[in-house]
């Protein structure tokens, strides 16, 4: 919902009704999404406040608004039902409450800018009642006694015509208060980090011509361990035997090249890629390919079926699973 | 010989004084807009609803045609495929940045929206700009 006060100031509030019943959230759940005031000066300035999402990323966006989206089954660390593998956290930055953006025109070329202030993940709130629960390849996370930690990041990007292209970044801190790791029926590794920096770097591209539109993105996440913490995660792994890895850095990327066989039909295929090294499960690499198409009858309204093909080879765990998802998406 | 020569010369000056090079869409605007004229960057900002403003402070009203050729032109002119434009409204409408375009049917109808908000931009056929609106650019 959105009001506009004047021809600068406007307010905009995004709700979400999810009606599914699946383990996390029962018969269903509510929730504000987005809500925040917008000042436009002009092209050059824009500030918002309030609570959104951040400029980061191109897909980033837009990946809770599957109207805008041709995936029925989206790349790895936007896909919410990969919650257990894949720790958005620590790829996507968490809602910001301050930003100021804009563009500067030159000639026909648009440079884009935008930089935040936002909150840091969401586990140092839920951490404490998380903290006996312990699943398979899902972190754990202790009692954070610190309440004054906040993120920031800033985009820089160019548009012309249908090209944008844009690189992001990001900084916030890793809730990594007893860090713990379990493999099978062993006892969890744990390491206590503390709160440890975290970097984002991302890069993303989008063009059409001819009625095809190439999509791509990477982020590339790096923690800032002390030289003493490294040297304890490097006997930890040592002795975990690889349960948990010796290495922080994680990666991501995706492609995907879309045609338009009509305005109602189009097909896709995708190919995204996931490395976590601190986990014995993705941290050699965990692949998608997958393959769709899409009708949309109206402009509003799309129907969406996806093939993907996931795998991953380790020496701890032998992963492959292939599926067929079905959506649709309306907006109103 | 001669009568040839003179026949091919009538054609020839039949061709060049009824060879007008006719411009594809006019953009037109309501006459409050106080800019007597914009350039194609300036086109392409307002209809990727990235500029909302005139210089003057006052509301961009964008108006769109759903389909036809005068669509088809304005889309080559703004370097985006229809079904760009219309996702990139949608982005823009589901992120809470602003409204996208108000549709109409025709070239009579956008004659008619445009002249009648104030603020409001739209395009219609070479040719097809009356009075009641003024002309911003011409496109080729």
């Amino acid at each position: 919902m959105r009001n506009e006060f004047n021809d600068n100031f406007s307010a905009f509030l995004n709700l979400e009704f999810t009606n599914n019943y699946n383990s996390l959230n029962g018969w269903g759940s509510f929730g504000i999404k987005e809500a925040f005031m917008r000042y436009q000066l002009n092209d050059q300035l824009i500030a918002k406040v309030g609570m959104f999402i951040p400029k980061f990323n191109n897909l980033y966006e837009i990946y809770e608004k599957t109207p805008l989206l041709p995936y029925a089954f989206r790349p790895f660390v936007y896909e919410t039902v990969l919650e257990s593998v894949v720790d958005q956290n620590d790829f996507l930055p968490n809602k910001a409450f301050a930003q100021i953006e804009g563009f500067v025109p030159v000639d026909e070329v648009k440079l884009d800018y935008a930089a935040y202030f936002g909150n840091i993940e969401s586990k140092y709130i839920t951490s404490s009642e998380k903290k006996d629960e312990i699943t398979t390849s899902l972190p754990v996370y202790g009692m954070n006694q610190k309440n004054d930690l906040a993120a920031f990041g800033a985009r820089i990007g160019a548009r012309y015509n249908s090209l944008k292209v844009g690189v992001s970044f990001s900084k916030d801190m890793k809730n990594m208060n007893n860090f713990s790791v379990k493999y099978g029926t062993a006892a969890p590794v744990v390491v206590n980090f503390g709160d440890v920096p975290r970097t984002k770097i991302g890069v993303d591209l989008n063009v059409s011509q001819f009625g095809f539109t190439l999509a791509g993105e990477m982020i590339m996440t790096s923690l800032e361990l002390t030289d003493s913490k490294e040297a304890t995660l490097k006997a930890t792994s040592k002795a975990s035997k690889g349960i948990i890895g010796e290495e922080t850095n994680k990666l991501f990327y995706f492609t995907s090249l879309k045609y338009n066989i009509s305005d109602e039909f189009f097909v896709y295929g995708m190919y995204n890629y996931f490395q976590d090294k601190m986990l014995y499960n993705t941290q050699d690499g965990l692949k998608s390919i997958s393959g769709g198409i899409g009708y949309s009858p109206l402009s509003n309204v799309t129907f969406k079926a996806q093939y993907f093909h996931n795998n991953s080879d380790n020496n701890l765990l032998e992963y492959t699973h292939d599926g067929l998802m079905i959506a649709t998406s309306v907006a109103f | 010989m001669k009568t040839i020569k003179y026949l091919a010369l009538l054609i020839i000056g039949i061709f060049i004084f009824t060879n007008e090079s006719y411009s594809q869409i006019q953009i037109i605007a309501n006459k409050s807009v106080k800019e007597s004229s914009i350039n194609k960057a300036k086109l392409k900002n307002i209809y990727t609803l990235d500029t909302k403003q005139w210089s003057d402070g006052g509301k961009i009203i964008v108006v769109d045609q759903k389909t036809g050729g005068a669509k088809e032109d304005l889309c080559k002119a703004v370097g985006q495929p229809a079904a760009n434009l219309a996702q990139l409204w949608m982005r823009v409408k589901l992120s809470g940045e602003g409204n996208p375009p108000t549709s109409v049917s025709n070239d009579d109808e956008m004659l008619s929206k445009v002249a009648s908000i104030p603020g409001a931009i739209g395009y219609v056929t070479a040719g097809k700009a009356n009075a009641s609106v003024q002309v911003l650019l011409e496109i080729k």
